[in-house]
């Protein structure tokens, strides 16, 4: 089974930089034909890859249009690992994620539904900018475990703080985590005042503790 | 007041031959009476005399000079045509002087901003839909998995006891059948003739879950072409007496030796020679025609029978997609015999095809290589 390496990561930024989707779709390609392990092609490979990416966007190092090409390849990149995400046995149990309205961006909350999907949950995922009653309604029909909200824009915790209030109305018992790059460095701590609420640093962390629930 | 005047001319000429602002002068009737250096490279020569609506694309009806004077307070928002692209959106502010307007745009970045927006949002649903549909196809091909097991299955516990009634049904016609009265004969032959059609299809649907799984295999062999009809041309003879039908087989001089799954083409020659015979009239007559190109050899059907319907073509090498013609005597089928014999072409590497016209007939072919790799 293939692992993530330095050559592997520097070829794909290199060519994810310069909008190459074909030769970023062949590295992908050969590294799910050689068995990768999925989580270690998601954080070694996609993730460290987009926040570099981010890195260079917010020291204007590259243009926004260039960030934008970047995650349009990546995410179209998701969809060759789905054949082997979607094909586990089901468990019968849900979790819905979404990332808060204005928040444009989708790739990790994407990802932290796919990892649920990888242990047999069905991973509802919502998508960007999603209106909070669009996701209220959903969390009313799913009756998920857990409410997943991805964050990548600091500037967005107020619309952040509202979707939690929203969903601690209609299911206050629901467990809810975030997560995202805004996450990354502080944690706000007014955010995680309820007990069910939780902020998960990275995929391993989400990992364990799908596995613990099993 | 002559440095004044001189950043005013500096001013001027700047306006007229390097800023970035589109600059134009137009009467009351709209008419471009001066233009800046910005405007000529933007919108193309020969803009004196040209009107407003040479440049601009009216969506709005805001073209007209005298609607335009009412604009005159407030920044308004253009589309102006540019030669050889897309018109694009300017942030025009307009001020009355005298019987004439001065025009000054600029290119308004929000449009765009929101554009990239609303792409970026379109991007993130398609992304979206497709990771759904591509779950949905991962849970139907689960799916269809479990029905070919099942049919698998089910074919495989009904054929054995299908043979034996046929077996036990043809020992009692031959061996018994003389000592009963013309009704339990009847019956007889009725318990035999439905056991031939239940087994034929019991061995369509394991066929076609092999197929499915990926499990169907051929069992290549060299041989003559003219060995496939030794042992089906007498069945097919025997088929076709049942009404009259003459079938007329020509085999091309010459044909080399072929690599092919001989049981497997076989069926697929009685399925087509049966089809044709059940799709025609009594008293007609089939044309079996097998001839070679040089790198792939022919197999021919031809009928004169009812024809298909041009919209049931595209759905016959479909399984279950037999469509609504039915057949001259009432025979039946479950309609995977050509879903059948399609997949055993492909895996030939060959090709099959069909031309009909209803109350014509129909001409069916297939080919397979020579040379299989």
């Amino acid at each position: 089974m293939s692992e993530i390496n330095n050559e592997h990561y520097h070829n794909y930024l290199t060519f994810l930089l310069s909008g190459q989707r074909n030769q970023c779709h062949q590295i992908v390609q050969n590294l799910l034909d050689d068995g990768i392990d999925i989580k270690d092609l998601y954080i070694n490979l996609f993730q460290a890859s987009m926040y570099q990416i981010g890195k260079l966007w917010e020291t204007n190092q590259i243009s926004v249009a260039k960030e934008h090409l970047a995650t349009s390849i990546t995410e179209s990149l998701l969809h060759l690992v789905y054949p082997r995400i979607f094909s586990q046995d089901r468990c019968q149990r849900s979790a819905v994620i979404s990332c808060c309205a204005n928040e444009y961006h989708q790739i990790g909350g994407k990802m932290v539904a796919d990892i649920f999907e990888m242990h047999g949950w069905d991973g509802h995922f919502l998508g960007s900018n999603t209106p909070i009653d669009d996701l209220l309604s959903l969390i009313q029909e799913k009756n998920p475990e857990y409410v997943g909200l991805s964050l990548a824009l600091g500037s967005n915790l107020p619309k952040l703080e509202s979707s939690i209030q929203g969903i601690l109305e209609v299911a206050p018992q629901i467990k809810i985590l975030l997560g995202g790059q805004a996450f990354r460095e502080q944690i706000d701590e007014s955010i995680i005042q309820y007990s069910n609420i939780r902020c998960i640093a990275s995929l391993y962390e989400l990992e364990d503790l799908i596995q613990q629930q099993s | 007041m002559d440095a004044e005047k001189d950043i005013r001319d500096c001013l001027f000429d700047f306006l007229m031959q390097e800023a970035p602002i589109l600059y134009l002068l137009f009467n009351n009737e709209g008419t471009i009476e001066d233009f800046n250096q910005y405007a000529e490279d933007l919108l193309g020569g020969g803009l004196r005399g040209k009107g407003l609506a040479d440049v601009f694309v009216d969506f709005d009806g805001n073209l007209e000079p005298k609607d335009m004077a009412t604009h005159a307070e407030q920044p308004i928002l253009l589309h102006v045509s540019i030669p050889g692209d897309c018109p694009q959106t300017v942030l025009c502010t307009l001020k009355p002087l005298g019987d004439k307007y001065i025009l000054l745009a600029r290119f308004d970045p929000s449009e765009l901003f929101q554009l990239q927006k609303e792409l970026l949002a379109i991007n993130n649903e398609i992304n979206n839909l497709t990771r759904s549909l591509q779950k949905q196809k991962v849970e139907l091909e689960k799916l269809n998995q479990l029905k070919n097991q099942f049919l698998g299955m089910a074919a495989h516990d009904l054929r054995k006891p299908t043979g034996l009634i046929m077996s036990y049904s043809e020992f009692l016609i031959d061996e018994v059948s003389s000592g009963l009265d013309q009704e339990h004969q009847e019956f007889l032959s009725i318990i035999r003739s439905t056991s031939e059609t239940m087994k034929r299809m019991i061995d369509d649907f394991l066929d076609i879950s092999l197929i499915e799984s990926g499990l169907f295999e051929l069992d290549i062999q060299a041989l003559p072409v003219a060995d496939l009809f030794r042992t089906t041309m007498p069945l097919l003879n025997q088929i076709a007496r049942k009404k009259n039908i003459a079938i007329e087989l020509s085999l091309e001089d010459g044909i080399p030796i072929i690599y092919l799954d001989p049981a497997k083409i076989e069926q697929i020659i009685i399925n087509l020679v049966s089809n044709a015979i059940e799709y025609s009239q009594e008293g007609s007559h089939v044309l079996i025609g097998v001839y070679s190109n040089g790198s792939q050899v022919t197999f021919r059907v031809e009928d004169h029978g009812v024809g298909i319907p041009p919209d049931e073509i595209g759905k016959i090498f479909s399984p279950f997609g037999k469509g609504m013609t039915k057949k001259t005597s009432g025979e039946k089928s479950v309609g995977l015999g050509l879903a059948i014999a399609q997949q055993i072409v492909k895996q030939h590497n060959g090709t099959i095809s069909v031309q009909s016209e209803v109350g014509k007939g129909s001409v069916f072919q297939f080919t397979i290589p020579f040379c299989m790799a």
